[in-house]
């Protein structure tokens, strides 16, 4: 009794192991197949039995359904292509993560989605396609916004096409506006728009009570990429061209002493206890908050809150535009079908789909982007739809340098969390980003 | 003067006799319990809330309208119930093959005398002081050699080598048996198979358990391991679905904290069975030789 009871617990594992490798089975994951990227003599096999090239493509989890849309009519017009999505990894940091260790692993990766941050982390470990003479051929000035790809250029090399555009905008609250009679702000760019003087005015016009009553004015995250918006107008930069720190500029220094005492002193900005506990969309919809200057990339959410509101342009009129990418990863055994699914992505009919299905943001394809304006965007305005059209030629990217990710997690947004909870004065706070920088960069 | 007289004057509630220091100790635990609990309450109130009530201000513990529909909707835009059988699978097969293995394992250190065995216990002890993100890329290539990318298997396999903290706890309760035992079983022709399986694990039970417990939710919420071997979505487990909820610009919280109530209700039943032997299990096992 007691050996079959030896025998029976030996035997389950043996069969427990055994099944756990069936879930290694046929099938691609949009349509809930399971199987591995294939390694590069499986994918050579595959072609030579004339079967379908497969592309293995990773993006962030909320990317899935976005895929499953655009890739479903892709495999239904032809048959030589499959696109495999791998959309395990939840953000950027764990697509990342998980792009890493693969390639570290010698496991094929074709296409990944990566955000602004990691892009040049990437061309630098010479992990990418270059696809510069591809994209100089096949991407025309007509259909596409090349100002766009130029800004993905790194020495004159693309190695990614954008999976969207997204700037910062001021999203404001219509009936905080009316309530206090003011006019709303203006949706114009460039030197005709409101400037950062303004928009502090504007501020202590719309700022009033106390305590739980309290309205506040403005808001804008106290991360210093997001307040580049304000530098930007008057051509000022947190890095020079040849990447030299600029922290211990004046002028930069002075926006942010008025941004810290619009929080800590004025409070005209809720501080950052409230936003983190409450939600800035709830704030914001709850009329506690008159304007939000926000990436295009909250709007769901805000229209989703119920919130009046409409857009109008970021104060000073140049504003921080973001560009997350499709990169195609160097060790694919199929450029060319790779080079085909990324075409694809910025096709017209791809945008179309996500702009119907109001998905991600601003696409590069100046052709659907022009036939869809009136289909993306709601709960605004035709004003403010042109208002984050226009802001795509009046943005500027942010500076970035294979440095990039470990100065941003490792000095940059620790000063900027410091200053926003009051724990760290700005000179203290720039000072030392002053010092990280240059010890980084070895300026 | 005054602890004299709260120590003398008795106090009286509806006819009995009140212990003041029981009380204020009762008073002190309920609201420690109460601060542990409000983040799983605050949990299940925001599964019952809609998108726009999760963030209302004043904050609302038990939501005006009750949303029900978050259940039904977080389970079938994520593919829960396929989530869960994988996690469940993964969970109770490592598990099982963890703790057989481990005890086995212990059972060598505790019962048994053979050259070497402090160094093999010290070089066995060591790993633990190994961070599982040191060994990933290794660990991925070693895997990627064996075809196992997409499969379970690298989930599973390596559990059934034991794992190091599972075994100096077996080793530690073991320790605490009487060797008389091991002695008289081997008088009555037993070997050490037959004496770790019929004596000694018997005599294990709540060790096993607990450790089984704890080395389940550790297996049931292991978010990395999955997000790197795993690829598609038939193959996801449970915190890989959750974490589909949190987007790179937007985070559906209703439905997060409804899925994550479900994912809760196994933990949360296995824990309580258990209960008891989790408590003494740790303690004992925790108790030199």
């Amino acid at each position: 009794m007691k050996r079959l009871a030896v025998m029976l617990l030996a035997g389950m594992l043996v069969l427990s192991t055994a099944f756990a490798g069936c879930s290694s089975g046929g099938g691609n994951a949009n349509s809930g197949g399971g199987n591995a990227p294939a390694s590069s003599e499986a994918k050579q096999e595959e072609k030579k039995s004339g079967d379908p090239t497969t592309v293995y493509m990773m993006v962030p989890s909320d990317h899935l359904e976005t895929m499953e849309m655009l890739f479903e009519p892709f495999h239904a017009s032809q048959d030589e292509i499959r696109v495999e999505v791998d959309a395990t990894a939840s953000g950027w940091d764990g697509v990342a993560t998980k792009l890493i260790t693969m390639l570290a692993g010698g496991e094929e990766v074709d296409i990944a989605a990566v955000s602004t941050s990691y892009y040049p982390q990437f061309v630098e470990l010479n992990q990418l396609l270059d696809i510069t003479d591809h994209a100089r051929e096949t991407y025309s000035e007509e259909e596409y916004y090349w100002s766009v790809f130029d800004g993905l250029m790194i020495d004159d090399h693309l190695y990614g096409v954008p999976i969207s555009i997204y700037t910062l905008v001021n999203y404001y609250n219509k009936d905080m506006y009316d309530a206090a009679g003011m006019e709303y702000p203006s949706t114009a760019w460039g030197k005709d728009a409101w400037t950062f003087e303004d928009w502090k005015n504007t501020a202590n016009q719309l700022t009033q009570g106390e305590g739980l009553d309290r309205q506040y004015g403005v808001w804008i995250e106290y991360q210093l990429e997001r307040t580049a918006c304000f530098l930007f107008s008057e051509g000022l930069n947190y890095w020079a061209d040849d990447l030299t720190p600029q922290f211990d500029n004046a002028r930069i220094r002075e926006v942010h002493e008025d941004l810290y005492k619009m929080v800590h002193t004025d409070k005209t900005m809720p501080n950052s206890e409230l936003v983190n506990t409450t939600g800035m969309d709830q704030l914001f919809a709850d009329g506690k908050v008159a304007n939000y200057i926000t990436g295009t990339w909250s709007h769901n959410s805000i229209f989703e809150s119920g919130a009046n509101f409409d857009v109008s342009a970021t104060p000073g009129g140049t504003t921080v535009g973001y560009v997350d990418v499709y990169i195609p990863m160097a060790n694919t055994k199929h450029p060319e079908a790779t080079q085909a699914v990324l075409d694809y992505l910025i096709s017209y009919d791809a945008c179309v789909i996500k702009y119907e299905n109001n998905r991600l943001g601003p696409q590069v394809n100046r052709r659907a982007t022009e036939d869809c304006k009136d289909k993306c965007f709601a709960g605004l305005s035709p004003e403010g739809v042109e208002c984050i059209f226009d802001s795509l030629d009046n943005c500027k990217p942010l500076t970035v340098f294979p440095e990039w990710g470990e100065f941003l997690s490792d000095s940059l947004l620790p000063a900027s969390n410091m200053m926003a909870v009051g724990e760290s004065t700005v000179d203290e706070a720039f000072d030392k980003l002053q010092a990280d920088a240059k010890a980084l960069l070895g300026k | 003067m005054m602890s004299e007289q709260v120590k003398h004057t008795p106090v009286h509630f509806r006819g009995k006799r009140l212990n003041v220091r029981h009380l204020i100790l009762h008073i002190v635990l309920l609201f420690v319990c109460f601060i542990s609990m409000f983040p799983f309450i605050w949990m299940i109130s925001s599964s019952l809330k809609n998108s726009s009530l999760i963030f209302s201000y004043p904050p609302q513990l038990i939501p005006n309208p009750v949303s029900f529909s978050n259940y039904p909707e977080a389970w079938k835009a994520t593919n829960m119930s396929r989530a869960m059988l994988n996690s469940l699978f993964i969970a109770v097969t490592a598990t099982v093959g963890n703790c057989i293995v481990s005890s086995m394992v212990a059972y060598g250190f505790a019962k048994t005398n053979f050259k070497g065995k402090a160094v093999c216990f010290m070089i066995v002890m060591s790993t633990m002081m190994v961070p599982f993100q040191v060994v990933l890329i290794p660990q991925f290539i070693i895997f990627r050699n064996f075809g196992w990318i997409n499969t379970f298997y690298p989930l599973i396999v390596p559990q059934l080598f034991g794992t190091a903290a599972n075994v100096f706890m077996m080793r530690q309760y073991m320790m605490k048996i009487p060797d008389d035992f091991r002695d008289s079983a081997f008088i009555d022709g037993c070997g050490h198979l037959r004496i770790w399986f019929q004596i000694i694990l018997p005599m294990c039970v709540p060790t096993l358990v607990s450790l089984g417990v704890l080395t389940f939710m550790g297996h049931w919420n292991n978010y990395l391991g999955p997000m790197i071997y795993l690829n598609s979505r038939k193959n996801m487990t449970v915190p890989l679905v959750l974490r589909t909820f949190k987007g790179n610009y937007a985070t559906k919280w209703n439905l997060l904290m409804a899925a994550s109530c479900i994912a809760l209700a196994p933990v949360i039943v296995l824990y309580t069975a258990c209960q008891k032997f989790i408590i003494s299990g740790i303690m004992l096992g925790g108790i030199k030789g």
